[in-house]
């Protein structure tokens, strides 16, 4: 189960499972938003599960971001994503 | 301190800590006996030999040096894999570890050493040594050899060793579609030992190129652990086709010498070869972190130096453990703690002398300060009594050597299990259980556990076995001894006391006082005396031991089955809780960890009874002793009395006093020879205003009681 939702603000509401078996949906929503606002703002508030595919795209997401000189920042961050980016060694 | 004295302490410590080492090195080997391929076993056994060699050297003990040198070399080649562990080797370090303690007891005024002995262990690790030499040979020039001819428990063994690895874990792209998950492979690696992780994710391009479908991190790992290099390649099994796993050791023995300085963090990155020596010779003149430098001038990226940064801190971090392991404790004489446990045990008193002071004054001021030393003082006590806990696992582990030479000796196959070897307590208590217990333990084998042909003829397993059980109950502690043999036969035992005269035939016992007869003086069931047990003298010995630490032995058995005996002792011998009583002028305690609570007695109370010495306690019937009787205490009962129900062996006992003062602080104090003997009375204390207080026995008392009342009984029968 995955929705998503982008505001005139640059703001996308991810909602449901971030993974693998999503992850292209997500990708798609993701370059959606970095392509039509100049600022994203990433609303995980939503978001129900998360794995290690989710992590990658983010760094891709920032790589883009920094390439065009845009924003991306992250909301409403669940306890699951930040202990998974402890456990894949992403918190350094 | 001059150069000699220093020398005699150092030998002093050398003594202690050798007397450790052999204890260690006992229980090493016995565990290695049974787990013959357990590298940790075979290094425990080095490192107590090799240190054990260093320090006698050190200290002047030539001969335990150069006896100690060739175990030790023959436990190098063990853990070089070159000898495998067998029997006759675990025998022989045993009877080496056995000679080493008669060196030292010997260079403190024991027997002497008998020199042909140490020869004669010697040239058997030598011929160990020089057989397997021999062995290797042949084995390499014929290609097929069988390894385990000599019909022995055996195994190769390999170094082991705390070692810190590089790994660098790069995962194909396609690994997901194989639902493989990289992180459950990571978590597996922190199991093997402390890692710091690092993800790196050069490899993923911008969204618009990249295909969130493919794996493209790799991820930099170092890894110290005890478990050796397998143990990462196991981790990685699976996926060894999908991914390219590179092992590198980059510290050997984890130990980070003090003078040895850490890898610089230009040094780790050249030797993982993200930086060549070129580069980073040109920018080490620069005022700058080299990480820095380096990014800025594009030759690495952050999260390369980020991930050498993490290896650095990694190896600090091990480093700093190992020195806070090191310091984690101090060896410090008994007997400094013994004078520090007796100053607790004045400065209790003293405590109460000021509490009850401040009382009179009723100062405000004074009784908070008095309060607060109240405080501390049961803190300070708390806190000494724990630093003399010692866990009783030490003593199980001498009796897993008894056990195997006791079988030996007498043809029998026992094995020893044990339970609770963590249990706590005070270190006077282990030192007096040890005779007991090794009393109790040889008369199990010898007496309890069959040959293993009529044990198979019984229909039982032909191993017997031998269970020791420690667990706290209360203020004590339980100890439990427990054998699968024949159990107590109730007609033999009461024939051989009446034999003995200790009981006459007419008797009427009860089966738990025909199976305490083998605690009587002079009482001995065995048919023929052996030289492990059977002479008579041990069980009665053992009881008194333990009535000496304030306990008690309890002995459970059924034919055919087995035998159980549970000693219950006191956590400690120095300082107890207990309950303040007084009858007419004198004070007595109570031990609180018998008493169940406290009623009323009164006149018309003990009327009703018919003055039987019986009260209804909620409808339950409580004997009670009056202590006033029973210590011919002068002047008449008060109107209401109290009375003090106690617990002992499962029987409900009440103790009339006339006033309950409440709970106090006991330091125990011994009573002098003249009233050693008393019985019922266990110690003495010092209240505060300076009064001494008897410290009541009252599972002897009630025995005492007991005793009397039944003569009594009898005499009346007979008159």
């Amino acid at each position: 189960m995955f929705s998503h939702k982008l505001d005139k603000t640059g703001e996308l509401l991810l909602t449901g499972d971030l993974t693998l078996q999503n992850i292209k949906d997500v990708k798609d929503a993701l370059l959606n938003a970095i392509n039509k606002a100049s600022a994203v703002t990433l609303n995980l508030d939503g978001v129900t599960d998360v794995d290690f595919s989710f992590l990658q795209l983010l760094r891709a997401a920032q790589k883009s971001c920094e390439i065009r000189e845009k924003t991306l920042t992250l909301e409403n961050v669940p306890k699951r994503y930040q202990e998974l980016a402890e456990e894949s060694g992403f918190a350094h | 301190m001059s150069s000699d004295e220093g020398l005699d302490k150092g030998r002093e410590i050398f003594i202690e800590e050798a007397q450790e080492l052999l204890t260690e090195l006992e229980s090493a080997l016995l565990e290695l006996e049974e787990n013959p391929a357990d590298t940790e076993l075979v290094g425990r056994v080095f490192r107590a030999m090799h240190t054990i060699k260093g320090s006698g050297a050190m200290f002047g003990y030539d001969d335990i040096a150069k006896f100690t040198h060739e175990v030790e070399t023959t436990f190098d080649m063990v853990r070089n894999g070159e000898i495998p562990v067998t029997t006759n080797l675990i025998n022989l370090t045993l009877m080496a570890r056995d000679q080493i303690r008669t060196m030292i007891e010997a260079s403190q005024g024991g027997p002497q050493v008998d020199e042909a002995r140490s020869k004669e262990i010697i040239s058997g690790f030598k011929l160990v040594m020089a057989k397997d030499s021999a062995e290797r040979e042949v084995a390499s020039s014929v290609t097929a050899t069988d390894t385990s001819t000599t019909g022995q428990k055996e195994a190769p063994i390999g170094r082991t060793s705390i070692v810190t690895y590089r790994v660098r874990f790069r995962p194909a792209p396609e690994l997901f579609a194989t639902g493989t998950n990289p992180i459950l492979l990571l978590n597996e690696l922190r199991e093997v030992g402390k890692a710091t992780i690092i993800a790196q994710t050069e490899a993923i391009p911008a969204l618009e190129d990249f295909d969130p479908e493919t794996c493209l991190t790799y991820w930099d790992i170092v890894l110290t652990t005890d478990k050796g290099i397998d143990a990462i390649k196991d981790v990685f099994i699976f996926v060894e086709d999908l991914c390219e796993v590179k092992i590198e050791t980059i510290d050997e023995g984890g130990v980070f010498d003090e003078d040895e300085r850490h890898l610089k963090l230009g040094e780790i990155l050249l030797s993982r070869g993200d930086v060549r020596l070129d580069d980073l010779k040109g920018v080490l003149g620069k005022q700058k972190r080299v990480g820095e430098i380096l990014v800025e001038l594009g030759i690495t990226d952050e999260s390369h130096v980020a991930s050498a940064l993490a290896e650095q801190k990694h190896i600090k971090e091990v480093k700093e453990q190992k020195q806070k392991t090191d310091t984690a404790s101090i060896r410090v004489p008994s007997e400094k703690l013994d004078k520090l446990v007796d100053l607790v045990g004045e400065l209790v008193t003293v405590q109460a002398r000021l509490s009850q002071t401040v009382t009179d004054f009723s100062d405000g001021v004074l009784m908070s300060i008095s309060e607060e030393v109240e405080r501390l003082t049961w803190e300070l006590r708390d806190n000494t009594m724990s630093i003399r806990m010692l866990p009783i696992g030490s003593t199980f582990s001498k009796f897993k050597r008894l056990l195997r030479d006791l079988s030996a000796d007498l043809g029998k196959e026992v094995n020893l299990t044990t339970d609770g070897a963590e249990t706590e307590l005070d270190k006077t208590v282990i030192e007096k259980l040890n005779d007991p217990l090794v009393h109790i333990i040889r008369n199990s084998v010898d007496h309890g556990i069959e040959q293993p042909d009529v044990r198979v003829a019984a229909g039982k397993s032909r191993y017997g076995t031998v269970h020791l059980t420690a667990g706290h109950s209360g203020a004590n502690v339980l100890i439990q001894i427990q054998d699968d043999g024949k159990g107590l036969d109730k007609d033999v035992l009461f024939a051989k006391a009446v034999e003995k005269g200790i009981i006459q035939p007419d008797a009427e016992l009860s089966e738990k006082e025909i199976f305490s007869l083998i605690f009587a003086p002079g009482f001995s069931t065995a048919q023929k005396l052996t030289s492990v047990s059977g002479r008579g003298v041990g069980m009665d010995v053992v009881k008194r031991n333990i009535e000496a630490l304030r306990g008690t032995v309890d002995i459970k058995s059924k034919l055919g089955v087995g035998t159980t005996i549970t000693l219950k002792l006191p956590l400690t011998l120095a300082i107890i809780d207990g309950l303040l009583v007084k009858v007419a002028d004198d004070f007595f305690v109570i031990p609180l960890s018998v008493v169940q609570e406290c009623v009323e007695l009164t006149k018309e109370d003990i009327a009703r009874m018919h003055n039987r010495h019986i009260s209804n306690v909620r409808g339950a019937i409580v004997p009670y002793i009056v202590v006033r009787e029973h210590f011919l205490v002068d002047g008449p009962r008060p109107d209401v009395e109290q009375i003090v129900v106690t617990e002992v062996e499962d029987k409900r006992v009440g103790f009339v006093v006339d006033y309950v003062i409440g709970e106090h602080q006991t330091v125990i104090k011994t009573l002098g020879r003249i009233y050693r003997d008393v019985e019922g009375i266990s110690g003495a204390t010092i209240l505060g205003d300076g009064t001494v207080a008897l410290i009541m026995d009252i599972p002897k008392l009630v025995s005492v009681v007991e005793k009397i009342e039944s003569s009594s009984y009898e005499t009346a029968l007979s008159a």
